[in-house]
């Protein structure tokens, strides 16, 4: 009834600038949302079909169910990449956001030099991850880095060399991956930390607690969207890190620091698998759908009962 | 319970003197409201003596003894705040005994003081829930359920009730009231509302860009104003001030003010009071005559033969605003705009001349060039 009262009142002329005027917010989407739909969304649901087939140097399209993921995880370097994803993944996360959030409590403190020390400690999320592996590279080469210092220096026993050794290799990773990404962890903290207000930390204070438990009991719990925030980011970085790996190890030695993305990219583009690179490739979005959808689910759920 | 000694207190941020010598001195059991607009330092005040500001000089005394360098937690009081700063991930319950936690009493302990204290403030059916869950008066309870579970020697409240709708306001101030009341314990209460600083204080202290214009009884800064600044800052509409000349006539002390009735404009005369005889060298000179609005009403001859301090005289009404319980009527005296407060069956129309009657029993006088009260 409502309706149709409201409809008459609607002067029947310029139907179509009053159509414009009423789809503007829709017109204005609509480029990007097609885009998207096609060049993300259709994109996923055509390697995801190609993963199911044998295609090799050229795609197939007659489906063979799961041959490819039962070859893929059969292949050793599959299994070492994972192995890497795991420990580089986990260890990346959890420094960066443990030394990020450290920074940010220690620039909070009113430190005088804050504005210089923060630009500082954001500088290096400003370089891509060819450069900080290139520079990580030299700095870590036995014969030209920190060692070679070192040694030059008098201490001849000195010995960094895991950037040529197949058991440690994977920890340079982390090293160069911390040293890009904690800064922005730290901007994402500092942000967060200068919203709390101060009355809180004062009151605190005359309730006894010592600014160690200030931090552990009232401040950290407060950001825990942060937390998740930073998890978020770091755990999509580790699961596609491609280049940090082509610049500084190069996947070596042998393919003992290799990552799933560049598996993915050897067999694809490098070794004529197509299939097997899809498999690999929807397996990777697997690890971040196993990541993001309870994240997503919570995250629903609460802003509902909220 | 415990006195508080605030002497020759100093504070400055580089060359800027925020606080210039603050000297109050509170007995076991007042309530010292610091009334001020903001910036007079009346906050870095507060923080000072609970500790969470550095003393630049004189000292601050709790029961005798001198805590410049006694850490806040150790000071033994308990603070409530504007924002109210209660920790967000904690429940009701748990930032009620967060300052017991710390201290180490016992669980059992704990929980028995906290639930005292909540059912004392109405909120122990809110334990469980969590501040963002709360309303602003709940939050403010919760505040003062922190505060009051520690049973510390003196309370700090900083401008708490600044955040709260007017109704709320009042409804919390008399419950800070009757928890003063109750307790009896020393608190120190932080405002620019001079309503708050009346009904609450024991004794208030003005002050004025880092310095105390007058420390007294509610009543006393109310009746007799140290300066002009004072008597313009407390009441409400404020004193009114008429520049007046003192003269002596028919052998009587009085001002003579200037204002217009029935379209002439002269000078009236109104005797002071016979023990305001103590202004006789300032004969033939100008001072500031203050004036409460409610002492200045229309005429009431009854009243007059009854109280020989009220002095009658005639003036024309500029503007009327009804209040309801009374009507708040402009006039002009000596140049300046004037309120009277006058019974609403008794007001003229705008532009007719009335006859006022002015209790000079009450009325001050200051120097208009200290402007310090004679």
């Amino acid at each position: 009834m409502m309706s149709l009262m409201t409809q008459k009142t609607i002067p029947a002329k310029q139907p179509l600038s009053d159509w414009f005027r009423r789809n503007v917010a829709k017109l204005v989407v609509a480029p990007t949302f097609g885009l998207i739909i096609f060049f993300v969304y259709g994109f996923i649901a055509w390697t995801g079909y190609v993963s199911f087939t044998k295609s090799k140097m050229l795609p197939t399209y007659s489906f063979e169910g799961f041959y490819q993921y039962i070859r893929l995880w059969k292949m050793t370097p599959w299994n070492v990449a994972m192995e890497n994803l795991l420990v580089f993944g986990s260890l990346f996360i959890l420094i960066a956001i443990v030394l990020g959030c450290l920074l940010a409590i220690a620039l909070d403190q009113k430190v005088r030099a804050e504005g210089v020390l923060r630009t500082v400690y954001l500088y290096p999320m400003a370089i891509s991850f060819i450069i900080t592996g290139t520079a990580w590279k030299w700095i870590l080469n036995p014969g030209l880095g920190i060692q070679s210092l070192m040694q030059s220096w008098g201490w001849e026993s000195f010995a960094f060399d895991w950037l040529i050794n197949s058991e440690m290799a994977v920890y340079t990773l982390v090293i160069a991956a911390v040293w890009q990404s904690s800064g922005f962890v730290m901007a994402l903290f500092l942000a967060a930390l200068r919203g709390v207000d101060s009355e809180i930390i004062k009151a605190a204070y005359l309730d006894g607690a010592s600014l160690s438990r200030i931090y552990l009991v009232i401040i950290l719990p407060t950001l825990r969207p942060v937390f998740l925030s930073c998890f978020f980011i770091l755990t999509h970085m580790a699961v596609k890190s491609f280049d940090l790996v082509v610049a500084l190890t190069g996947g070596g030695p042998g393919y003992s620091t290799i990552m799933p993305a560049n598996f993915m990219y050897e067999m694809t583009f490098r070794r004529n698998q197509i299939g097997l690179g899809a498999a690999s490739a929807m397996m990777m979005l697997a690890t971040v759908m196993a990541i993001v959808i309870p994240y997503l689910y919570s995250e629903l759920r609460e802003k509902k009962n909220g | 319970m415990a006195s508080l000694s605030i002497q020759n207190v100093k504070k400055s941020y580089g060359a800027i003197e925020v606080l210039k010598g603050i000297d109050l001195d509170l007995e076991d059991g007042e309530f010292l409201v610091l009334l001020g607009p903001s910036g007079c330092g009346k906050s870095t005040l507060l923080n000072m003596i609970a500790g969470l500001d550095t003393i630049t000089d004189g000292e601050i005394l709790i029961d005798q003894n001198v805590v410049n360098d006694v850490h806040p937690k150790d000071r033994d009081i308990a603070m409530v705040f504007q924002s109210y700063a209660l920790y967000p991930n904690m429940s009701v319950a748990r930032n009620i005994g967060f300052g017991l936690e710390m201290r180490k009493v016992t669980k059992e302990d704990r929980e028995k003081r906290v639930d005292e204290a909540a059912r004392m403030l109405q909120i122990d059916h809110l334990s469980d829930r969590k501040p963002a869950q709360l309303s602003g008066g709940q939050r403010q309870r919760v505040a003062m359920g922190r505060a009051l579970v520690r049973d510390p020697e003196i309370f700090l409240f900083d401008e708490p009730l600044s955040n709260l709708d007017a109704k709320l306001r009042v409804e919390m101030r008399t419950e800070i009231k009757k928890l003063h009341q109750r307790l009896g314990t020393t608190m120190v209460y932080v405002t620019h509302d001079q309503i708050e600083a009346m009904t609450l204080a024991s004794r208030i202290a003005i002050l004025r860009e880092g310095e105390v214009q007058q420390f007294a009884s509610p009543q006393e800064v109310y009746e007799k104003p140290a300066n002009m600044y004072v008597a313009g800052f407390v009441g409400s509409p404020p004193m009114n001030f008429v520049p007046a000349a003192v003269v002596s006539e028919g052998g009587k002390l009085g001002v003579s003010i200037e204002r217009t009735a029935n379209g002439n404009r002269s000078s009236v005369f109104l005797a002071l009071p016979n023990d305001r005889q103590d202004i006789g060298d300032w004969v033939g000179r100008n001072v500031i005559l203050g004036i409460r609005p409610e002492t200045l009403t229309h005429r009431s001859d009854a009243e007059i033969s009854l109280n020989k301090g009220l002095q009658a005289f005639d003036c024309q009404v500029e503007v009327l605003e009804p209040t309801g319980a009374d009507t708040l009527t402009y006039i002009e005296l000596g140049g300046r705009e004037v309120i009277a407060r006058v019974n609403p069956y008794n007001t003229t129309e705008p532009g007719e001349t009335m006859a006022f009657m002015v209790d000079m029993g009450k009325a001050s006088l200051f120097d208009p060039k200290t402007e310090l009260r004679i």
